[in-house]
């Protein structure tokens, strides 16, 4: 018998002896760490279910044992385990958003930046991410010389910062000696600006061409910071060179991102490009099964079916309609079926789902090809402005059926004849143009997390 | 048992341990207090297995014994009692209570049921002044918050190094540290991370409290004792499970040096950034314009619905322009907890910490992330 079968025994047996309530309370989250003939080690979750069991249950222990298991223990010895239990009833959440900055340090490795979370193990691969799984874990294998650069682009929530940092993660554990740093763009764009203030450029330079993998992440806010695109392309080079691994994210292909300067482009291009897709509803299944276990929680299937077809677009929000479900499970004591799932997620459910408005949709076109707002909503007939207004239109149109006039009068007075043909315009096109497309669906993503 | 005592602190043992008998637990004995008679003593316990609390006071004992009654009943019941001696005796299992005119008979439990409260091996120890700490713990209580994923964060930070004791807490966006000087150098620095709401029951009972707290660090617990003044025996202990795991090396998290910085009258920011907050709409966000030239902050606020907001107070301001968006509820938090009349604010940019202290006064620290501009 194992220890684990021995204790399930053991307690199957008490359970009938005591009450539900009681057994409830002291018994659980206990287990055997060991046994041997005469003593036999349990551990409990904390100091109270030690002094009780020590002092009331002892005897029905010891005594239970030795009939299930036939043998002969003297002892039983108690000890609180370490395991942080759940027991904090109080759940606060502070509601902040999306834009509030958090304190890195906390949970990151101060050398190389990467958070321990985030690794192959609890990365859930479908279809949606076969490719750049692949390639990240390729890379992780042969860091500097399969893939160089390696570049991850998609929506946000579809898992690349994990991906990248987990490749991070792998490379320390394959190759110990090696320097690895993880940085977001925006830290990158700060400590540029910052070593340029205090005249401490060269630190800087060293700093990031003495790594043996540099991690970029968000590179999309690259757009329009000339110095720090050409900060950037010095490092990317010199580490290129030396045959160094660079993993770069970014929310959309290197094409698409605005005022990018020629050569850096050129340079993302010049490696493996590779995306992030949507996943699908098996994939979400998984996932969500996956991030429960991590949780050590577990609903039935049609709980977790019903949060699989209500969220499509973004895993955070998967697990964040998880983690919602888990903290009622806890709090509440019992178990969240699909009635409950339905009462406790249906608000978050139904205001996703009017989420776009036509205030969305013009700050994330102007967002995505980073150009004012205001520009857009004039009259201005710019190239660069142009073909974002005719999308706007587009998306206007489609996603939220808003008459022609309507379109053309918020969008610099123009005639509803203009938005008709700009719609169409932008229809043809996609049937066509690959890229306009992959533009337009993460236009869409980027308006849901607006 | 039979014993008799005084109204007053008979309501004062039953007020302190009622505070953590909890609603809604699985174990409904929980949800009652024990009173024991001992010789010349009587001893009131609660517990929800997470914290303990016990209550000791003297009283005339002629017949020792024990009983478990519920906390509700008994602590709303003694509030209409007469400021008399009470006696108290037990029928079986029952409470009788008598006092002046008044006689009550509450049903009680087994008390062979009720919860052992685990006694805390020593391993560290160190005498500290209640009202002090408790007003230390105050400034920063409320900024955890509760995480799963980082329970080490829910808790707040006990650092006893040298001759100071570091009261740290963040909920990951802002931070905050109190400094405690100790009355003499220990030997072996030692912390530990306390829970949150134990922080707060802590607060509760030891706030109005004179005199010294022993805390004692154990394995897995730590004990806050209250000693009596009449004679050497304890008069509160609370006992608290503490949050395993490693404090993140917090430290990092307060920059090095900051290039802007404003000296600025606490009250006049505080009501500023209050009246913004009317205008900040569902996202919070206030914005703090510094403009060193015009030696003034202005305060910032706007929302499509609401409307805008705008107000500016001087002070001495040194360093580059900087506008910095923060959220509202951040900022008043921390300014209401630095007492002194002027404060100052910190930062190197709009993306980096912005950090406030007291003026004149060293011991406390409240760091804030920024929200990302647009």
């Amino acid at each position: 018998m194992t220890k684990d079968e021995l204790w399930g025994a053991v307690l199957a047996q008490i359970q009938l002896n005591i009450s539900q309530a009681n057994f409830n309370t002291w018994f659980k989250d206990t287990e055997i760490i060991s046994v041997n003939s005469s003593e036999v080690m349990v551990s409990v979750p904390n100091s109270f279910a030690k002094e009780w069991l020590e002092n009331k249950y002892n005897k029905i222990i010891i005594k239970t044992i030795n009939e299930v298991n036939g043998c002969k223990v003297k002892d039983v010895k108690y000890i609180v385990s370490n395991k942080e239990t759940q027991a904090t009833k109080k759940y606060t959440n502070t509601p902040v958003n999306s834009n509030q900055l958090e304190f890195m340090e906390l949970n990151t490795d101060k050398e190389t930046n990467l958070n321990p979370k985030y690794t192959f193990d609890n990365f859930v691969v479908g279809p949606f991410n076969e490719l750049p799984h692949a390639a990240a874990q390729a890379v992780s294998q042969n860091p500097g010389t399969l893939y160089n650069p390696l570049f991850i682009y998609g929506g946000v929530g579809l898992g690349k910062t994990h991906l990248m940092q987990a490749v991070g993660n792998e490379i320390i554990k394959n190759f110990p000696n090696k320097k690895i740093r993880y940085v977001s763009v925006e830290k990158f764009t700060s400590e540029v600006v910052s070593s340029i203030r205090n005249r401490t450029m060269e630190e800087f330079k060293l700093k990031y061409r003495d790594v043996d993998v540099l991690i970029i992440d968000d590179v999309q806010f690259l757009s329009g910071k000339e110095k720090t695109q050409e900060e950037f392309f010095h490092t990317f080079n010199s580490l290129y060179e030396k045959n160094k691994q660079i993993i770069i994210s970014s929310d959309r292909p290197p094409r698409s991102i605005q005022s990018l300067a020629e050569r850096l482009r050129s340079r993302f291009e010049g490696g493996m490009i590779t995306d992030v897709s949507q996943p699908d509803i098996e994939t979400r299944l998984a996932i969500l099964k996956t991030k429960a276990q991590e949780k050590n929680a577990d609903f039935s299937d049609d709980v977790y079916n019903y949060i699989a077809t209500n969220i499509q677009k973004n895993i955070r929000e998967l697990e964040g309609a998880l983690n919602k479900l888990i903290a009622h499970q806890k709090l509440g004591n019992q178990v969240v079926d699909l009635n409950k799932a339905e009462s406790i997620l249906k608000s978050a459910f139904r205001s996703s789902t009017k989420n776009t408005t036509p205030k969305k949709i013009i700050k994330a076109v102007a967002q995505f090809y980073d150009i004012k707002e205001k520009d857009m909503l004039d009259v201005s007939r710019k190239k660069e402005i142009v073909r974002p207004r005719q999308i706007t239109m587009y998306l206007l149109r489609k996603e939220l059926s808003c008459s022609f006039p309507f379109i053309g009068r918020k969008l610099g007075g123009k005639d509803h004849t203009t938005v008709i043909h700009s719609c169409d315009k932008i229809e043809k096109e996609i049937k066509n143009n690959e890229t306009l497309k992959e533009e337009i669906e993460l236009i869409k993503q980027f308006i849901l997390s607006l | 048992m039979k014993i008799k005592i005084n109204q007053l602190k008979f309501k004062e043992g039953v007020g302190i341990t009622e505070r953590i008998s909890s609603r809604s637990s699985s174990l409904p004995i929980l949800k009652n207090i024990i009173i024991r008679a001992q010789k010349n003593i009587i001893n009131i316990s609660s517990t929800d297995l997470e914290t303990g609390i016990q209550w000791w006071a003297i009283a005339k004992t002629e017949k020792e014994g024990e009983v478990v009654v519920p906390a509700n009943i008994l602590s709303g019941f003694i509030n209409f009692l007469p400021d008399k001696n009470i006696e108290l005796t037990t029928i079986k299992n029952d409470l009788i209570i008598e006092c002046g005119s008044y006689k009550t008979q509450i049903k009680g439990f087994n008390s062979d049921d009720f919860p052992i409260i685990p006694e805390v091996a020593e391993k560290n120890s160190i005498l500290i002044n209640a009202k002090d700490l408790c007003k230390g713990l105050s400034q920063i209580s409320d900024i955890p918050s509760f995480s799963t994923t980082r329970p080490e964060i829910s808790g707040i930070f006990f650092n006893f190094k040298k001759d100071r004791l570091k009261l740290v807490a963040t909920d990951s966006y802002r931070l905050g540290e109190k400094s405690l000087l100790l009355n003499k150098v220990i030997e072996n620095d030692f912390s530990f991370i306390l829970p949150q709401k134990a922080v707060k029951e802590i607060i509760g009972i030891f706030g109005e409290k004179d005199g010294d707290i022993n805390i004692v660090l154990g394995a897995s617990q730590v004990l806050f004792e209250l000693t009596m003044k009449e004679i050497i025996h304890p008069q509160i202990k609370f006992t608290s499970r503490i949050i395993e795991g490693e404090y993140p090396n917090y430290e990092e998290i307060i920059p090095a040096k900051n290039s802007i910085q404003a000296i600025l009258n606490r009250n006049d920011l505080l009501n500023q950034i209050k009246a913004a907050s009317l205008f900040s709409g569902k996202v919070n966000e206030v914005v703090l314009r510094i403009d060193p030239d015009k030696k003034e902050v202005e305060v910032l606020s706007q929302s499509p619905d609401s409307g805008e907001y705008s107000s500016t107070l001087t002070g001495k301001i040194t360093g580059k322009k900087e506008s910095v968006s923060f959220n509202h509820r951040f900022l008043t938090d921390g300014l209401g907890n630095i007492k002194s009349s002027e404060i100052v604010f910190e930062t190197n940019s709009g993306s980096e910490p912005g950090v406030f202290k007291p003026v004149g006064e060293s011991d406390f620290l409240y760091i804030v992330m920024p929200i990302r501009a647009n």
